[in-house]
């Protein structure tokens, strides 16, 4: 209901679609680059004021998905992690 | 060996070979574990390699601390997994060494990049980055390690999977092989135990059945060891042992046998005998005499009875058998018990007919002694013989009752001796203690014969036709008109007024017969007997035809009375007929076909002057004129052949020698069969005078007739000569019709053709005038002013002509007009007219009525504008009115101008005719023409009423078509 208000489809093509899609939720190492990415980008194009990019990991909360679904997290961790 | 101890050694062997395979699936089980678990780490460790491999890449691209962390965080879980991989095989091992040593240089590589990229001396890039070279050839060489450690790891999970496939195949060998040793167990444990012990379980249950149906010569084998084995041994010393106490079947079979046979003997022989007993049609019963004191039999007992007994008597068997013979019939005759005890003390069988009174029936009975004190009867029921023959011995009775009864019939002519006879013979031959026959007189059944030894029976009774004494069967016989039969006194409540002294006399029944004559009941024949219901139908319908032959006599004697006293009559008619003709006033004659006369009664007599005696015997000539005898006999002939004469005159000639006119009526007589004419009987009527009368009043109508015919052709004359007339008339009026419409085409053309050469000649001479006016001489202008003058007026004469024309030609179908509307529209045309003479028009209300709109315009116009035009010195006053009046409208225009003499009434209406001179009043003289003629095409009329100087009123009235209430005009309208 609420996918087909937002894209604003028909019940009907709803109807047909919905089955095609597999949905699954993860944390993964590619997220962590692509922020550095952007991280890098903004910094190039002094979109920003700090030279260096963040370490993103500190920002990213994986404790609550490890525990119900750990094959799920793939970021990998600092060496000082448990 | 017993079969607890194969059971035993079964379970054992099948227990060990179970745990030894269960143990070796367990082993191989826990093994395949392992390798899946180390070739899970292999490929960890190949992934793993590959992320460090990229995690490099990205170092040497950003040179971030991040890069670095999560290099080493990575490294840190693939040692680990390293570590933790443990290998057997050699091959394996050599394997696992290249792994390791590569892991060691992949570190060496990086923390040498890492080293170099933080150190100062790293060759630099001109903007402060790492050499490019040195990132490729960095790159390269980690490439180089991660390439061998996956190559490497990939050859390790293969060879681990490929280990791990063999053991679960042989795995599965071992599940296959116990699944095996189960069924082998269970086929030989069947082969060698089982059947075996079936086998010998079915001898013993084979064995029991034998020993059970009496069979103990049964011996079971024994050569088993096993607890089967043991069984039999004890089945057979069982069977051995029962043999001993027990008798041999053989001889148990013989004397059944016999025993059997002895029954069925006795059964068959006893079935027999109860069959013959059940099944006989005569009545048996066994009984045993009851003596008293003195050895003397005073009843006996019923010992047993058949069904048959029970059929014949209508008694049950649980009501008879052990009871006594008073107590199963106690009103029975005692003659029954000395009978019986005769035969039961003596032993002398008897045979007997005798009636039961109790049970109503004849028997024939045998009885004999069966035992001392004892006997048996064989009985028949003979009731329905006994009856039979009393029955024939009745009718025979009746029979020669009838018999003797119909001979008295024929013989006696007198009814009282008749009636007196039959009940005699009936009640002797017939043996019937009373036979009677009354006859009704008076609503009583009076006895006018009887006989038997009960006659006086009659003396003490009365019997009626209605009432109570009425209800009895002879009243009912009577009432009723049919056979009534009662057949017991004691029970018939219809008898109750006799019923005692009938009882008195011995009577039990009745019956009753109605006599008849023409078909009426006038009495009955009323028997009695001594029995109940001795009246049956056959003897009843003996009776009933004796009765019949009763009644045909009574109607046959008073046949013969009858045609006694119809002799009597007619002689006594034949008299009085006789008188009648002979003087009656009228003369009547009588004539046979011969044409003698044979009757000439008194008046003929004085007709003719003839005595009867002169004329009897004689032709009929004798009293025809010479000159009419031919044609009256013709006559005659006609009424002799069949035809009826009816009002005939025929002349009769007197002896004194004058003739006189007679009208005669006759009529045939005919014999008895109808066919030939007997006689001719004519009866005469003397009308001489009257024919003289009727023959001047003949001539008197004649003369009446020839003078109304004179008179009927002269009006038959005038009446053609006024068709002629009103014949010519209307020719003319047709002509004269004719002639109007031919006259008044030919106006309508003359005058339309005439305007065309009139209008070149008024324009030449206007032409001339306007060019030639005062250059000619004074005479010439003058001439030429008449000749415009005169074009002017022929042109106003032909357009009159043409509107008086156009009236019968161009006019329109009438419709409804309203007056009102035609007078504004006149007024209209008008206007400059009547505001030059101040002329004040009023009106009246107008109707509605049907009409031509436009020609009523122009009529009230023209109307209107004679009255503006003849004024007289004051101004013009007009009004204009209507009025219904019968079956039309009358309207009137009234104006105060100079008035009409009345000799000039007629003339005003002719077409050009004027009154004054045109430099008086100018105008043709054709408005009141064409107003007459307007008028005229609507069916109505024109006139005037005028006074000289006074004022003049039209008048015009038009049929009345639209129905109005006369009230509505009453409101004077004033208009200018």
């Amino acid at each position: 209901m609420i996918v087909r208000k937002e894209l604003n489809y028909t019940e009907e093509y709803m109807a047909t679609v919905w089955p095609d899609h597999q949905f699954s939720l993860s944390l993964d190492e590619s997220l962590v680059l692509a922020m550095e990415e952007e991280g890098r980008w903004m910094i190039n194009n002094n979109l920003t004021t700090p030279e260096k990019i963040s370490d993103y990991r500190n920002y990213i909360y994986m404790k609550g998905l490890e525990k119900v679904k750990p094959e799920s997290v793939n970021i990998i961790r600092r060496s000082e992690d448990p | 060996m017993k079969i607890r101890t194969q059971l035993m050694i079964s379970m054992v062997f099948f227990g060990v070979a179970v745990l030894m395979i269960s143990a070796s699936v367990m082993f191989t089980h826990q093994l395949v574990e392992q390798l899946n678990k180390q070739e899970e780490i292999a490929k960890n460790i190949e992934l793993e390699a590959g992320e460090l491999s990229y995690l490099s890449n990205d170092y040497l691209l950003y040179q971030e601390s991040q890069q670095v962390d999560r290099w080493e965080a990575k490294f840190s879980t693939f040692s680990n997994d390293l570590s933790n991989l443990s290998v057997d095989r050699p091959d394996q091992q050599v394997l696992v060494n290249n792994i390791k040593a590569n892991q060691l240089r992949l570190k060496e590589i990086f923390e040498d990049v890492t080293s170099k990229t933080k150190s100062e001396s790293a060759p630099q890039a001109s903007e402060g980055k790492v050499d490019i070279a040195f990132i490729q050839v960095s790159g390269s060489r980690i490439g180089v390690q991660v390439q061998g450690i996956v190559f490497d790891a990939a050859r390790l999970s293969q060879m681990l999977s490929d280990q791990a496939d063999q053991q679960k195949q042989r795995n599965y060998l071992l599940i296959f092989a116990l699944m095996g040793a189960f069924a082998a167990f269970l086929l030989s444990n069947y082969i060698f135990f089982y059947r075996g012990t079936l086998n010998s379980i079915a001898n013993l249950q084979a064995g029991t059945k034998a020993i059970g149906s009496g069979n103990l010569d049964i011996l079971l084998e024994e050569n088993r060891n096993d607890e089967i084995g043991e069984l039999s041994r004890a089945f057979n010393k069982m069977a051995s042992d029962l043999k001993g106490v027990t008798a041999s079947k053989t001889d148990l079979e013989r004397e059944v046998a016999v025993r059997k046979r002895a029954e069925e003997t006795l059964s068959l022989s006893e079935e027999r005998y109860r069959s013959l007993f059940k099944g006989m049609t005569e009545g048996f019963a066994l009984h045993e005499i009851l003596l008293d004191e003195n050895g003397k039999p005073y009843d006996y007992r019923f010992l047993d009875i058949n069904p048959a007994f029970e059929r014949l008597t209508g008694l049950q068997r649980v009501d008879v058998v052990g009871k006594t013979h008073n107590e199963v019939l106690p009103n029975d005759s005692p003659r029954w018990v000395k009978t019986y005890g005769a035969v039961a003390l003596t032993g002398e069988p008897i045979q007997f007919e005798n009636y039961s009174q109790a049970l109503e029936r004849y028997f024939e009975v045998f009885t004999y002694r069966p035992a001392p004190g004892q006997f048996a009867t064989v009985f028949m029921d003979i009731t329905e013989r006994k009856r039979q023959e009393v029955k024939i011995a009745k009718l025979t009775r009746l029979y020669a009752v009838l018999s003797r009864a119909n001979e008295a019939i024929v013989r006696i002519r007198d009814l009282e001796s008749l009636f007196t006879e039959v009940c005699r013979i009936v009640a002797d031959v017939g043996d019937f203690p009373l036979v009677w026959i009354g006859q009704v007189k008076e609503q009583q059944v009076l006895p006018v014969a009887w006989s038997g030894p009960a006659a006086d029976y009659l003396k003490e009774i009365s019997v009626e036709v209605q009432g109570e004494l009425g209800k009895g069967p002879t009243g009912t016989c009577i009432r009723e008109n049919r056979t009534v039969v009662n057949d017991d006194f004691d029970i018939n409540p219809a008898t109750s007024p006799w019923r005692d002294i009938a009882i008195l006399y011995g009577f039990c029944s009745s019956a009753a017969f109605p006599l008849r004559r023409r078909g009426m009941v006038t009495g009955a024949f009323t028997l009695y007997s001594t029995e109940p219901k001795a009246f049956d139908a056959e003897q009843v319908g003996l009776l009933e035809s004796l009765s019949s032959d009763i009644s045909y006599a009574l109607d046959a004697l008073e046949q013969e009375e009858l045609r006694i006293r119809a002799e009597e009559g007619l002689r006594e008619t034949r008299d009085y007929l006789e008188n009648l003709i002979g003087y009656a006033n009228a003369p009547i004659i009588v004539w046979d076909p011969t044409f003698r006369i044979t009757r000439f009664n008194h008046a003929f007599e004085r007709l003719t002057g003839l005595r009867a005696a002169e004329a009897l015997g004689k032709h009929l000539n004798i009293l025809f004129p010479e000159e009419s005898r031919v044609a009256s006999l013709d006559h005659i002939r006609r009424a002799l052949s069949g035809e009826r004469w009816e009002a005939v005159e025929i002349p009769i000639e007197k002896t004194d020698g004058s003739v006189r006119t007679v009208l005669w009526n006759s009529a045939n007589i005919y014999d008895k069969e109808g066919t030939l004419i007997s006689a001719t009987i004519a009866q005469g009527q003397d009308i001489t005078e009257r024919k003289l009368a009727e023959e001047n009043l003949r001539k008197a109508r004649d003369e009446l007739e020839e003078r109304v015919q004179e008179r009927t052709k002269e009006l038959s004359r005038a009446s053609e000569e006024l068709a002629a007339r009103a014949q010519e008339l209307a020719r003319k009026s047709e002509d004269l019709a004719r002639s109007n419409d031919e006259l008044e085409q030919f106006a309508y053309v003359a005058s339309h053709d005439l305007q065309e050469p009139l209008r070149m000649i008024s324009s030449y001479v206007q032409l001339l005038s306007r060019r030639y006016s005062g250059r000619l001489d004074n005479d010439a202008d003058e001439f030429i002013a008449y000749a415009v003058e005169g074009t002017k007026r022929m042109q106003q004469l032909i357009n009159d002509l043409l509107a008086y024309s156009r009236v019968g030609t161009r006019g329109r179908p009438p419709v409804a007009t309203d007056f009102e509307q035609v007078l504004s529209e006149a007024m209209a045309n008008l206007k400059i007219a009547v505001e030059e003479s101040e002329a004040v028009v009023t009106h009246d209300k107008l109707p509605t009525e049907v009409a031509d709109e436009i020609q009523m315009v122009q009529l009230f116009q023209n109307l209107i504008g004679n009255a503006i035009k003849f004024k007289g010195h004051e101004s013009p006053r007009i009004h204009i009115s209507a009025r219904p009046a019968g079956d039309e409208w009358i309207f009137s225009v009234q104006d105060n101008g100079i008035g009409i003499d009345p000799q000039f009434f007629d003339r005003i209406f002719t077409i050009f005719q004027r009154l004054h001179g045109r430099n008086e009043y100018p105008g043709t003289g054709i408005g009141l023409t064409v107003s007459k003629k307007i008028v005229e095409r609507h069916g109505g009329r024109i006139w005037l009423e005028s006074e000289t100087g006074k004022g003049t009123t039209f008048y015009f009235a038009i049929p009345l078509q639209i129905r109005v209430k006369p009230n509505s005009l009453g409101e004077q309208i004033e208009g200018k």
